[in-house]
């Protein structure tokens, strides 16, 4: 039996055949486990402060982001409101503009037709001389044609002491 | 046994400096390196949070609901001394075609008034897509003619895009006149005036008790008792009585619709009714 155990001994491997020497080994492993285990669970309560925080923080960016959403939404139907309320006064100026044509054309010439769309300005008028023609044709450039818009102008004399007198939009 | 004690030393030796290794790894990711890591992204949340945010706008209602346009051109049509006829273009149902056949002056005003009657607010307006006119008969103030009046009952408050239009921007407002349907004068029966011609009366006497009255004084030298409501003139119209001043309106019509002039005419004892 004596024989038996020592066989199994020499079997062992030779680093735990120093039962004083595995226990000191083991305990200063332990040692440096529990250590570490401790600093780790000591820290938790700064890391779980920190991600409070955090959590605080990102319902506030979410609020934050939520308002950036609506304010780009805002800022979009202010823009809209603007561009609708200066085409609604834009409609009036066009009104305006043909009223102070009519006018003209009523103390200068005879019978008159008016056509006015957007892209397209066109008068028939009876003149009493070709001069008048002319001047009418001044008249627009100077004061109804807008300045900033390049316009074609076409002019021609038809029969019965009638001129036809189109300004319109260039072709793209 | 000295190399067996050695080697079981130096195995014990290298697993306790794998433990030490393992574990500083491990505390450092789990603390240091955590915290840092989650104080970085405190600070970088602060800085987001601290950036200031623009003011919001105010939230914009929703596009005013305008009248239907048939009632609004019958309505507005009412004010004017002119021939009127409009309908739904067979292509859309937003736009429409309006013909009138009227004074010149009288037609346009019509128009400005309908585009008007929107402008102020954020509502539906007309946008022309063909406005033209023929005259029929001429004189040296106006002329009679037909106005075609095709517009697109615009109520889309989408980004349009924004064309230069091809006339100035600057002509002279239509003048269209405040008319009302609903005001007029209190007696709209001008029959009799007490004067042919206003200037150059004065108030004389002012009388509230029993009845109230007011005593003019003619170019004539005639003396004349008014009440509230009678015509002292060709449209002007004794409209209230005061103990120290009267009140007059002047008074014009345009087809079924009154127009009153917003600035009344007060006049004081001894001034001239003028």
């Amino acid at each position: 039996m004596a024989s038996l155990n020592l066989v199994a001994k020499r079997k062992r491997s030779s680093v735990f055949q120093h039962p004083i020497l595995s226990l000191v080994g083991l305990s200063l492993c332990a040692a440096v486990f529990t250590f570490t285990l401790q600093l780790i669970v000591s820290y938790q309560p700064i890391l779980s402060n920190a991600r409070a925080i955090i959590q605080d923080q990102s319902q506030q960016l979410t609020q934050r982001n939520e308002k950036q959403r609506t304010y780009a939404a805002r800022k979009r139907a202010h823009a809209q409101r603007e561009n609708f309320l200066h085409k609604q006064q834009l409609e009036s100026k066009e009104i305006d503009a043909f009223a102070a044509l009519l006018k003209h054309l009523h103390t200068e010439f005879g019978e008159t037709a008016v056509k006015l769309n957007k892209n397209r300005l066109e008068i028939t008028a009876s003149y009493k001389s070709v001069d008048q023609t002319e001047s009418l044709k001044t008249w627009l450039i100077s004061n109804w044609k807008n300045p900033n818009l390049e316009t074609e102008f076409d002019k021609q004399l038809l029969p019965k002491h009638s001129v036809l007198l189109t300004m319109q939009r260039p072709s793209q | 046994m000295t190399s067996s004690v050695t080697k079981a030393g130096r195995f014990w030796m290298i697993l306790f400096i794998a433990c030490c290794v393992f574990c500083a790894a491990a505390g450092y990711l789990l603390t240091t390196y955590k915290s840092q890591e989650l104080r970085q992204l405190i600070l970088e949340n602060t800085k987001q949070l601290n950036t200031p945010m623009p003011e919001l706008p105010e939230s914009l209602n929703e596009l005013i609901p305008s009248p239907p346009v048939d009632k609004l051109l019958s309505t507005i049509a009412q004010r004017y001394p002119i021939d009127i006829h409009y309908k739904r273009s067979s292509h859309s149902s937003d736009v429409w075609v309006v013909s009138i056949k009227a004074m010149s002056r009288q037609a346009i005003r019509f128009v400005a008034n309908i585009a008007g009657s929107q402008h102020q607010q954020y509502s539906h307006y007309p946008e022309t897509e063909t406005i033209q006119w023929e005259s029929l008969k001429s004189n040296s103030d106006d002329a009679y003619g037909i106005l075609q009046w095709q517009f697109h009952w615009q109520a889309n408050s989408a980004a349009h895009h924004l064309e230069q239009p091809i006339h100035t921007t600057h002509s002279e407002p239509v003048n269209v006149p405040t008319l009302s349907c609903y005001d007029k004068p209190l007696s709209s029966a001008q029959q009799s005036f007490a004067f042919r011609e206003i200037t150059d009366t004065s108030l004389t006497a002012i009388q509230t008790s029993p009845v109230r009255k007011a005593v003019f004084k003619a170019n004539s030298e005639r003396f004349v008792t008014a009440f509230e409501g009678d015509w002292l003139a060709k449209q002007i119209q004794l409209d209230a009585i005061n103990p120290d001043n009267i009140t007059l309106s002047h008074w014009q019509r345009a087809g079924n619709c009154w127009h009153k002039h917003s600035q009344q005419l007060r006049i004081n004892k001894e001034s001239n009714a003028s």
